[in-house]
C-alpha cells in the first residue's frame, strides 16, 4: 500500500514509523460551573507557562539569529503578552467556558485578522498562531511530549504538522524521514528538512489509524510516495533505486557548489527554468544561480478563477523568499497557442500559434496584464526581479507595455502601496524580434532567446504537429544564424544575452552556445548539473571552434551529425 | 491626551520582532498608549494586537497617549517607530 505526497526534500528513506502528534486536541464546549472558572484560569496560566518553558528549551538548542530561532521567538513573545492572557482570562469568565475554548476563540480571531492583512509574511504568521493555539490546547488536555531521547535509529516521523520548535527538538541523527499530513513547499518544515538533508513528504493524506507505531515504511522521495509495509520485491526495487539515485547524485552533486566555467576559466551564468514554487525550492539542490525563466502561466493552469493582485503578490513574495536574493526572472503571462487556461475564456482561432498569444493577449486584455504587473511591482519591494515579455515583434509593442507599467506604478502610488523597480527584458522568439532588435535594445536590460518558438516561427513549422518533426529540428542552420545575429547585436549594445529554450538543456549543445557568445543559459532543473558537468569539462577555445564550425554548416543533417559526433 | 503621526520606514514593516520593541517601550510608561493605523486602534502594550494592524513600510500611524507621562510616551514611542529598520 502506498500514499502519495509532495516531495519537499528528496531522497529515499527506510525506517519505522513514529507518530509524533498530540491527538489530544479535542475541545469540550460545555459551559463551566461558575465556581470552577478560577481553576480554568489557573490552568490557562499553567499551559502558557509550560509551553513557554518548552519553547525556551528548544530555543537554547539553536543558534540565535537563525530564521528557525526567530520563529520560535515570535511564539514566545506572544506567550509573554500579558494583554493576551488577560483577554483569554476575561473570555473564560464572561462566556463561562474552559480555557481551551477561550484559547481557540481568541487565537482564532487573531489568525483571521492576520490572514486578512495584505502581507504574505503575516499570512504565514496566522498559520503559526493557529498551531500555537493547538499546542496550548493539547497541553490543557494533558498531552506530554514524547521522550525523543529514546528514539531508535531510522525513525520515520509521521505527524499532522510540525512546528519549528518541535523540529528543533528532534534528534536528527535518528530521523530517516518526515511525513506530514499538511504543509507545502514554502512551509517552515519543508525548508528545515531540506536544510537538514532529511527526505520529507508533505501534504501526504495517510490515515494515522491504519499505520501503527513501528510499522516498516519506505519514504520514496523520488516518486513522492509513502510505501507502507512493503513486500520483499518492493523493498528490493526501492533499495536498488536508492542506490542508483545516491550514486548518480553523489557524482553530480560534487559539482553543485563549483562555479559554472569552462576548464580554462570562462564563466557562464547557469540558471533554471521553473514553473512552480516547488521547483524553486529545489534550486539549491542543484546549485542553480537563479531563475532564468519563471513561467507564470503554470500557476494559473490548475485554477478556475484568475488569482487577484493580492494572491499573485503573495505568490511572487513566496517565490522571492525562496530565492533569497538570487536572479529571479519572471516572464509575463504567456497564454494562447498550446497553453490554454481553464480560468480564461477560450479563444477560437484558426491558427493559434500565429494568433493572440504572449504579449498580444496581454495588450488585448490590459486589466489582466496590469493585475500581474502590479503584483510583480509590489513584490519587487521585497527582492530583485527581472521581468521579460514573450512574443514581442516590434518596438511599439514595447512602448505600449511600458505605458501600462507606468500606469500601474501611478495606481500603486495613489493606493499608497509600496513597489520596487524592475529590470526589463524580452524573449526573442520571432524572426521579426531578431531583425528589429536594435530598436528595442535601448530600453532593455537583458534579452533571453527562446529557441523553441524561434525555431517554430523561423521554420514555419508547428512544433506540436507530429508530421513536421523533420521541418522542426532541434537545431537548424537558419536558427543558429539568427541566434548568432541576436547575440552580436545585443553585445554591440552591451546588453546581456540569456538563452532559455530546450537547446540550452542539451549538454552537447550548451558548449556550442557558449562558443557563440551566450552569457547565460537557463535550463531545466533536472538537466542543470549535467550541463554544468559538460561546460566544466571543455575548453573555451573548443567551444569557439565548435561554434565556428557549426555556423558554416548549411544542411540540417550535417549539423545534427556534427552535434551527435561531439563527445 | 497627546498624539503624534509618524511614517514607518522599516524595510519589512513592523512585524513581530520590531513590534516587540515597541511593546516593550510602551510598557515602560504608566499611561495608556494606543497606536492607530488603517482605521484601527489598539493598545501599544499588546504584541498580539499590534501584529494585526498591518504596519508596512510607508504606512502612517498615529501614536496616542493619555495619563501620566503621556507626552514623553508619545515622543519616545513614535521616535522608536521611525528609527526601527
Amino acid at each position: 500500500m502506498s500514499v502519495t505526497g509532495i516531495v519537499v526534500s528528496p531522497g529515499i528513506a527506510f525506517g519505522k514509523v513514529l507518530h509524533l502528534n498530540f491527538y489530544h486536541e479535542k475541545v469540550d464546549y460545555r459551559l463551566i460551573p461558575t465556581n470552577q472558572l478560577s481553576d480554568e484560569s489557573k490552568r490557562l496560566k499553567q499551559a502558557f507557562a509550560n509551553q513557554k518553558q518548552y519553547l525556551e528549551q528548544s530555543l537554547s538548542k539553536l543558534e540565535t539569529d537563525s530564521t528557525h530561532a526567530s520563529l520560535i521567538e515570535a511564539d514566545l513573545l506572544l506567550l509573554e503578552d500579558e494583554d493576551l492572557i488577560l483577554e483569554i482570562d476575561a473570555t473564560i469568565s464572561k462566556l463561562q467556558v474552559s480555557a481551551a475554548v477561550a484559547i481557540e476563540r481568541i487565537f482564532g480571531h487573531q489568525a483571521d485578522e492576520l490572514a486578512a492583512l495584505d502581507d504574505p509574511y503575516l499570512a504565514n504568521r496566522a498559520e503559526d498562531v493557529l498551531c500555537l493555539s493547538r499546542r496550548l490546547i493539547a497541553r490543557l488536555n494533558g498531552a506530554q511530549h514524547i521522550n525523543l531521547s529514546q528514539l531508535q535509529q531510522d525513525t520515520i516521523i509521521l505527524a499532522a504538522d510540525l512546528t519549528p520548535a518541535e523540529f528543533a527538538m528532534l534528534p536528527l541523527e535518528h530521523i530517516a524521514g518526515i511525513v506530514l499530513n499538511t504543509g507545502g513547499v514554502t512551509s517552515h518544515t519543508a525548508i528545515l528538512a531540506r536544510n537538514a538533508g532529511i527526505p520529507a513528504l508533505l501534504s501526504c493524506q495517510y490515515e494515522p489509524a491504519n499505520i501503527a507505531n513501528g510499522t516498516e515504511v519506505v519514504l520514496n522521495g523520488v516518486d513522492g510516495e509513502l510505501v507502507i509495509a512493503p513486500n520483499q520485491a518492493k523493498i528490493a526495487a526501492l533499495s536498488s533505486l536508492k542506490q542508483q539515485d545516491e550514486a548518480r547524485k553523489q557524482q553530480l552533486l560534487m559539482l553543485k557548489d563549483l562555479p559554472t566555467q569552462t576548464r580554462d576559466g570562462k564563466a557562464i551564468g547557469l540558471l533554471a527554468n521553473v514553473g512552480s514554487l516547488n521547483d524553486i525550492s529545489h534550486l539549491a539542490d542543484v546549485g542553480a544561480e537563479g531563475i532564468g525563466l519563471f513561467r507564470t502561466e503554470f500557476m494559473l493552469m490548475n485554477t478556475n478563477t484568475l488569482p487577484d493582485e493580492k494572491a499573485q503578490y503573495h505568490f511572487y513574495c513566496d517565490a522571492l523568499h525562496l530565492m533569497a536574493g538570487k536572479t529571479f526572472t519572471i516572464r509575463t503571462l504567456d497564454v494562447g497557442a498550446d497553453k490554454e487556461l481553464p480560468c480564461l475564456a477560450s479563444m477560437q482561432e484558426d491558427n493559434p500559434a500565429l494568433g493572440l498569444r504572449g504579449i498580444r493577449y496581454s495588450l488585448a486584455h490590459p486589466e489582466l496584464f496590469k493585475t500581474q504587473i502590479k503584483a510583480i511591482l509590489r513584490a519587487a519591494n521585497h527582492g530583485p526581479i527581472r521581468l521579460m515579455f514573450p512574443m514581442i515583434n516590434q518596438v511599439e509593442e514595447l512602448d505600449a507595455l511600458f505605458e501600462h507599467i507606468e500606469q500601474c506604478k501611478a495606481q500603486l502610488t495613489e493606493q499608497e502601496k509600496g513597489f520596487g523597480e524592475l529590470s526589463y527584458g524580452i524573449v526573442v522568439e520571432t524572426p521579426s524580434a531578431v531583425l528589429n532588435l536594435q530598436s528595442m535594445l535601448p530600453s532593455l536590460d537583458f534579452i533571453s532567446i527562446g529557441t523553441n518558438d524561434l525555431t517554430q516561427y523561423t521554420m514555419a513549422a508547428d512544433r506540436t504537429n507530429p508530421a513536421l518533426t523533420k521541418q522542426y529540428p532541434s537545431l537548424s542552420p537558419a536558427v543558429l544564424t539568427l541566434v548568432q545575429h541576436t547575440i552580436d547585436i545585443a553585445h554591440q549594445n552591451k546588453v546581456r544575452v540569456s538563452l532559455c529554450g530546450e537547446l540550452a538543456s542539451d549538454p552537447k549543445i550548451a558548449p556550442l552556445l557558449v562558443g557563440m557568445g551566450i552569457d547565460e543559459l537557463s535550463v531545466n532543473l533536472s538537466a542543470l548539473l549535467e550541463v554544468k558537468s559538460a561546460l566544466r569539462n571543455i575548453n573555451y577555445q573548443t567551444c569557439l571552434s565548435q561554434a565556428q564550425h557549426a555556423l558554416k554548416l548549411t544542411r540540417i543533417d550535417e549539423l545534427t551529425h556534427y552535434i551527435n559526433g561531439i563527445n | 491626551m497627546y498624539e503624534k503621526v509618524v511614517t514607518i520606514t522599516a524595510e519589512h514593516g513592523i512585524h513581530t520582532r520590531p513590534a516587540a520593541l515597541v511593546v516593550k517601550k510602551a510598557r515602560s510608561f504608566p499611561c495608556e498608549i494606543w497606536v492607530q493605523c488603517n482605521g484601527k486602534e489598539v493598545s501599544a502594550k499588546s504584541l498580539f494586537k499590534l501584529q494585526t494592524l498591518g504596519l508596512y513600510k510607508g504606512v502612517s500611524v498615529k501614536v496616542i497617549a493619555k495619563g501620566e507621562q503621556a507626552q514623553q510616551a508619545v515622543q519616545e514611542v513614535s521616535e522608536l517607530i521611525i528609527t526601527l529598520s
